[in-house]
């Protein structure tokens, strides 16, 4: 009951009734759902497109696994993840560029895109690592027409690597992988929180409490379809 | 007087002509006449008046196979075809008139069927021994065997105007292949032919093709002495079509030759010569398949190069200035013309304004592309300013498309580099004459690859133009009415869009929150929401009340054919004539409409011609301005800038509104990229 009531508490927290905050924080870790504590408060909105209302019925629509703002990592190689909502062959483009944006250090095509399914971007594969306080943005297309990149259908968003928060470095040694995405996630470190919850999800799809804790995550930030998604997944 | 009207009289006076197959074939040598001199709608006139005389004579079938090839001629391939389909059954007309049929097959893309029909016609002509029609279908075959054979049953042929006019474009064919002594033959022939019979008119293409010949040899002396002879004969048969032609050939042999003031009247002649049969000639060229800008752009191009060429620090005087941009100004008022396939903007010309007269704190910016160099010229309150820039055509086209491409690729900023370069280029001399009148709106009169690009994208280093300066573009200048809109009134306001996916095209979501917004701004606006946004409501609508504000949030395609630009409506498409149209409604009450938005339209990158489309279509539906968008991309920036611009439209211009919101979307960081803000255009009156 207290676990059901402590979820809709967090549900609400997630469509901005109330500020997720420190004591939302605290209560969630006591029933083992993640909370998400924004690193800024009233951060500006950095996060584009992601929201299926833009997308054409044909095509697949494109979300990005990222808060609303700009997201932290403490890694030079984060995993970046992004959620695909149905097969395509039509050409799905990655892309990430540094502050000046003006050659690309990551373009690629992937194809035959799976969904829906979560997808990663794997920065060591592509020798690229994220130098500390620059903000990067990485964005996933899907491109109908390469001559008239107008209509891609787009979704991105921004990643900025920080040094480790105290409190982590302080108590990552003998904590466990979740233990660990938890704490992340209450510093405010979306990308590795993210990341180390999904690296679980790979190995272990079906657990139900792997998927929620992300669901949960992605709910926080106003993503609900990719929440139902790892919901209906566990199933 | 015209020449028909003196046959008619001398026909009416003259005593033993009561007859009316003479009657007819009068009317039908005055039509033959009228075609060789260019005018193809007299001849028209006097084929049909023939025919009418010569109805139930033996006459009467080749009246019939001349009148649809002079239909072929003026490119109404419509009326042409029963004509010629009728005259090829009939063995005295089959050989010509199969012979125009393969012709419009041809132009209408179907070759396999033309070349047949050619082969047929040549076949035809040989039994009857018509070497003239011959000729005609050897020429159209383009086979090298039947153009051989044409070269000696031409020999052969009596000297007359007709057998002339064959040997001039068959040598033309022969000099294409590389076959000039046969084309010199054939030419010298001709020429002396037509001197022999005082033939003014084959003389001076006679001359002028052989002119053409020497002037491909390098021969400049020989080719200018032709070239001038067939000048005069032109001149002599009052040969407008002919004139231009060969005064142009002169102009250019001149400039070749450094005589660039001898060049400059020859080309001045060249283009009211052509003047006098641009709409003849338009509709020609259409019948063939070609743009006027390709095929007779050059010549106005080539003028304004000779006005505005100066040695190191030597200036041009304002009257050479002038004049330049108004030869510019004649060729995109055709070219308008011939894209919307409608004379009705020529009409628009006639209300030229003293563009000298500019408004304090604006800056008109008039870039002249050239092969060589791009003149810019400035009109400034203080007066106009030439400035000379090193940026050649296919330079500046190549930066110009890539700029365009990579504006629209929203994952990178690969577009930086054209940008900077770009105003390095075409911006940045410019500076120092804006900042000296305080300018803050720049009126940009774009030409070929620049009217795909917004000059608002370009970075000046610390940011992007449009952070410094409003923008607004027009078609041309004599085109737009830079007055202020009197007093601002209850704004009428008419908004219509769609939000679903119709006939397979995707939906537009956010144009519902564009709606809405607008829902806000305009208390009384009405407005005609998907299923309700069909050509009849809207017509309805814009019959009933004086709009000043039509908003279109539909998809909008703009293409280089203009048949197949369209808006998208609930269960149909509108066409640009169907537009204009439907907007002329308004035009009964005292003042058109202000503004036409159309916020999600889209031209394909490159094309340019398709960018024209975009730009003239404020002057097309009759309204006094449009803001439409270069390319579209279905999100909410889009809705939220639309909102913004018209939130601001009480206080400001309708440039400064435009500037304004792109600053706002611009200022939010995720969508500073400007393939969100970039693509919107305020086109014509920007005050």
């Amino acid at each position: 009951m207290i676990r059901i009531a402590v979820f809709a508490a967090l549900c609400m927290a997630g469509t901005g009734f109330f500020p997720a905050n420190e004591a939302n924080a605290q209560a969630a870790s006591s029933a083992g759902v993640p909370a998400y504590t924004p690193p800024q408060r009233g951060a500006p909105a950095r996060r584009v497109g992601g929201s299926s209302r833009g997308a054409d019925d044909a095509l697949p629509s494109v979300m990005l696994l990222v808060p609303d703002h700009v997201g932290l990592t403490t890694a030079e190689q984060p995993a970046l993840y992004w959620y695909l909502s149905k097969p395509t062959s039509v050409r799905v483009e990655v892309t990430l560029i540094d502050d000046k944006g003006e050659t690309p250090l990551i373009e690629y095509a992937v194809p035959n895109a799976s969904g829906p399914a979560v997808h990663r971007i794997d920065l060591a594969a592509h020798k690229v690592a994220l130098k500390p306080g620059v903000e990067y943005q990485w964005s996933i297309a899907v491109v109908p027409n390469p001559n008239e990149r107008s209509g891609d259908v787009m979704a991105g968003g921004v990643v900025k690597r920080v040094g480790v928060p105290q409190k982590i470095a302080a108590q990552r040694a003998g904590a466990s992988k979740q233990e660990l995405a938890r704490l992340y996630a209450a510093e405010g470190i979306w990308y590795d929180a993210i990341a180390l919850y999904s690296e679980l999800i790979e190995q272990q799809p079906k657990d139900r409490a792997l998927r929620e804790s992300r669901a949960a995550l992605l709910e926080q930030v106003g993503l609900k379809d990719v929440a139902a998604y790892d919901r209906k997944a566990a199933q | 007087m015209s020449l028909l009207r003196f046959l008619a009289l001398a026909l009416l006076c003259g005593p033993a002509l009561a007859d009316s197959q003479d009657e007819a074939r009068a009317l039908a040598e005055a039509a033959a006449q009228y075609q060789a001199l260019g005018f193809r709608h007299k001849a028209i006139e006097a084929l049909e008046a023939s025919l009418d005389k010569a109805k139930g004579s033996p006459l009467e079938i080749s009246i019939r196979g001349a009148l649809g090839q002079a239909y072929l001629r003026a490119g109404d391939a419509a009326k042409a075809k029963p004509l010629l389909e009728e005259a090829s059954k009939h063995p005295s007309a089959a050989a010509a008139a199969l012979n125009d049929l393969g012709r419009l097959h041809a132009l209408e893309g179907r070759r396999e069927q033309a070349l047949a029909l050619f082969a047929e016609s040549a076949r035809l002509a040989r039994e009857s021994g018509a070497a003239l029609v011959f000729a005609a279908a050897a020429l159209n075959a383009a086979e090298p065997k039947l153009l051989e054979e044409a070269v000696g049953r031409l020999a052969a042929v009596p000297d007359s105007r007709e057998a002339d006019f064959a040997r001039v474009r068959l040598a033309q064919a022969w000099r294409e292949r590389g076959g000039l002594e046969q084309s010199y033959r054939l030419l010298e022939r001709a020429l002396r032919s037509s001197e022999a019979r005082a033939d003014w008119l084959a003389l001076s293409y006679a001359a002028g093709h052989l002119g053409v010949l020497y002037s491909q040899e390098g021969r400049n002396e020989e080719a200018l002495a032709l070239t001038r002879r067939a000048v005069f004969a032109a001149q002599q048969a009052q040969a407008d079509e002919s004139l231009y032609r060969w005064s142009w050939q002169a102009a250019r042999l001149l400039a070749r030759t450094g005589e660039h003031e001898a060049a400059l009247a020859a080309y001045r002649r060249a283009l009211a010569s052509l003047q006098a049969v641009r709409q003849d000639l338009i509709a020609e060229l259409r019948a063939e398949g070609q743009s006027w800008r390709g095929a007779v752009g050059p010549l106005f191009l080539e003028l304004a190069d000779q006005l505005l060429r100066r040695g190191p620090g030597a200036s041009v005087p304002q009257a050479r200035l002038v004049e330049a941009r108004n030869v510019v100004e004649q060729l995109k008022a055709v070219e308008l013309e011939d894209y919307f396939q409608d004379e009705c903007v020529a009409a628009q010309l006639a209300r030229t304004q003293d563009i000298d007269r500019v408004e304090p704190r604006t800056a008109v910016l008039y870039p002249i592309v050239l092969p060589d160099r791009l003149e810019m010229l400035v009109s400034l309150p203080g007066g106009m300013r030439q400035l000379t820039l090193p940026l050649p055509a296919d330079k500046l086209t190549a930066e110009a498309h890539g700029f365009r491409r990579m504006l629209e690729k929203r994952t990178t900023n690969q577009f930086m580099p054209y940008a900077r370069r770009l105003y390095a280029a075409l911006f940045a001399p410019v500076e120092p004459l804006l900042a000296a009148e305080g300018v803050e709106t720049v009126v940009f009169i774009p030409d070929g690859p620049l009217r795909g690009i917004p000059v608002g994208a370009l970075y000046d280093g610390k940011g992007f133009l449009v952070e410094r300066f409003a923008f607004a573009t027009a078609p041309g200048l004599t085109l737009v009415e830079p007055q202020a809109l009197g007093a601002r009134k209850e704004l009428q306001v008419l908004v219509t869009g769609l939000t679903e996916s119709v006939q397979n095209f995707p939906a537009l979501p956010f144009v519902r929150d564009e709606l809405s917004g607008l829902q806000t701004l305009f208390a009384g606006a009405q407005f005609l929401r998907d299923r309700e946004f069909r050509v009849p409501s809207f017509e309805r609508e814009l019959r009933g009340r004086d709009y000043s504000i039509v908003h279109i949030a539909s998809h909008g395609e703009f293409d280089s054919d203009p048949k197949k630009s369209f808006l998208l409506t609930y269960d149909g498409r509108l066409s640009m004539d169907a537009l204009e149209r439907v907007m002329k409604l308004a035009r009964f009450r005292d003042d058109p409409v202000e503004l036409l938005t159309l916020s999600a339209c889209r031209t394909a990158a490159g094309d340019d011609r398709a960018s024209l489309g975009l730009a003239g279509v404020a002057v097309k539906a009759g309204a006094r301005s449009a803001l439409a968008t270069l390319w579209y991309v279905n999100d909410q920036a889009s809705s939220l800038l639309v909102a913004d611009f018209y939130r601001r439209l009480a206080a400001t211009s309708k440039a400064k509104a435009l500037q304004q919101a792109q600053r706002e979307v611009l200022g939010d960081a995720r969508f500073r990229h400007p393939g969100y803000w970039a693509p919107f255009l305020l086109i014509g009156n920007w005050l």
